[in-house]
């Protein structure tokens, strides 16, 4: 729905009658309404691993030495395998163990914000925009950046092998970003014993140029001259979602992060979705954002990574 | 044959804002990582400063600022584990401790519990990061004040002991030391 300029003068004035009535909660019902659309919207981890709800409280494990929340995930187990054998031969044995791994949790807040509420009546700008969206924007950021962290180092470094699988699964390719070193890069995953393909691939809007470089010969028909006068703005190409974020400080120029199928990357929950606190003391106005979430990556064989020199 | 837990319980290590709690959004407090240098696992209760990385390093001597730490570091909100097959993404290690200079008084399971502790007493909390026994944990011995016949020989306190030790609140079997933190500066590297 479009937010016309009434809207927004709308707002802003039910906003002040909010908080100069004292009414906090109303206050920050108005801008918690918007505070979760602007979740939905931003942020690239959210689109490759959903963070879901927590409902279910019981799910929370219980410690002994402490008492911070924590889950206990479970994932395929592998299985031995099948021989050939001559009669009289019967199977050997194995006792069933599951794997499992741990997801923690923790809050991601922003900084106090404080105002004197005489000074709200100076903005005719969007005060929404002012307090959701910068903020929210800079938990979403916090979220990728820590999964790429994460991501990073899980895969331990560029043409490094990851133990697991015994694959360099962050690799260094050269020739730059054309139609041959992009293959290679998409089947760095399909090279670990896992044998996953890519579903999604990570990159920043920087890097996606020197796709839309390609002529018509590297592209193969018309689709260059569609690039070059609409962009890109393929849900999928080359079989594969591209999410393309302008966040260059997190994915940088010519890397490509690349996700398996969903359920073989992991886990990601909300125990509390992101809320605003919001406080008046006589004049003054603070608030703040916070969320509380928790995210594993629970399998290496869905990742793997891609720079391109 | 029944065998004795080793593990930790919940009041093991434990740090209590007894007087001057402001609540968690208005305390003065500080997040940080624990240094590299710090070979022990972190307790909550322990005191550290900042080294030049802006890391924690364990207990506070010359110029430091003192600071107790509010988690204790093996705990699920801290410490990020990892496998060969699986990777945490939160938490991230930061650490959150309460400043010396807020205003408050505090109760601590990490001190020197073979010493007695009378209020006025001053407080020090050694700097030892490969240590697990003795780094940032608070004791009542050598400590030289400024005010006293060797100034160059001072110690960088961190505390004034209140009452001395007490009950912990909700875990009558476990002791606690009640204190002030204050933050008076020591000679270089003491």
């Amino acid at each position: 729905m479009q937010t016309t300029e009434k809207d927004i003068a709308l707002y802003n004035e039910a906003f002040r009658h909010a908080v100069e009535s004292g009414n906090e909660k109303q206050a920050a019902e108005l801008t918690e309404e918007y505070t979760r659309t602007q979740v939905r919207e931003s942020g690239f981890i959210r689109q490759i691993v959903p963070f879901r709800p927590l409902t279910d409280k019981r799910r929370i494990q219980k410690s002994l030495s402490h008492d911070k929340p924590y889950l206990v995930e479970e994932k395929e187990p592998d299985s031995p395998g099948a021989v050939t054998v001559p009669y009289r031969t019967g199977p050997m044995g194995f006792y069933i163990r599951g794997k499992r791994y741990p997801v923690g949790f923790v809050r991601i807040q922003t900084q106090m914000a404080r105002k004197d509420t005489a000074e709200l009546w100076t903005y005719e700008q969007d005060i929404r925009q002012i307090i959701s969206d910068n903020e929210v924007k800079e938990i979403q950021t916090e979220e990728d950046g820590k999964a790429l962290t994460a991501m990073e180092a899980f895969l331990v470094g560029p043409d490094q092998t990851v133990p697991y699988s015994g694959v360099a699964q962050w690799q260094t390719i050269q020739g730059g970003i054309d139609r041959n070193t992009t293959q290679e890069g998409l089947a760095i995953m399909e090279k670990t014993p896992s044998r996953f393909s890519p579903s999604t691939v990570l990159i920043n809007n920087v890097t996606m140029r020197e796709i839309l470089k390609w002529g018509r010969d590297e592209v193969g028909g018309d689709l260059s001259q569609d690039m070059l006068k609409d962009g890109f703005t393929y849900e999928k190409f080359m079989k594969v979602r591209w999410i393309i974020t302008i966040k260059r400080e997190l994915v940088p120029d010519m890397r490509m992060y690349y996700f398996g199928p969903e359920n073989s990357l992991g886990k990601a929950y909300e125990l509390e979705s992101p809320t605003m606190y919001i406080k008046r003391e006589g004049p003054e106005i603070a608030y703040y954002h916070y969320e509380h979430v928790g995210m594993s990556w629970g399998h290496s064989g869905g990742l793997a990574i891609a720079d391109f020199e | 044959m029944p065998t004795a837990r080793t593990t930790a319980n919940i009041y093991t290590h434990a740090l209590n804002i007894v007087r001057g709690d402001r609540g968690m959004v208005h305390n003065l407090l500080f997040t940080a990582q624990k240094s590299a240098n710090v070979t022990f696992s972190l307790k909550e209760g322990r005191c550290v400063h900042l080294n030049s990385e802006g890391e924690f390093e364990t207990g506070a001597s010359g110029n430091q600022m003192p600071l107790f730490v509010l988690q204790t570091e093996s705990d699920p909100d801290v410490d990020q584990t990892y496998s060969e097959d699986d990777y945490q993404v939160f938490p991230a290690g930061a650490i959150t401790a309460v400043v010396a200079t807020a205003g408050v008084e505090l109760s601590t399971t990490e001190y020197d519990t073979e010493r007695t502790y009378a209020p006025n007493d001053l407080l020090r909390a050694p700097v030892a990061n490969t240590n697990a026994t003795t780094g940032g944990r608070l004791t009542n011995e050598s400590v030289v004040k400024v005010a006293s016949a060797t100034p160059a020989s001072s110690t960088c306190v961190c505390g004034v002991v209140s009452v001395g030790e007490d009950d912990h609140p909700n875990a009558k079997n476990e002791q606690v030391l009640r204190f002030w933190p204050i933050f008076q500066m020591g000679a270089n590297g003491l």
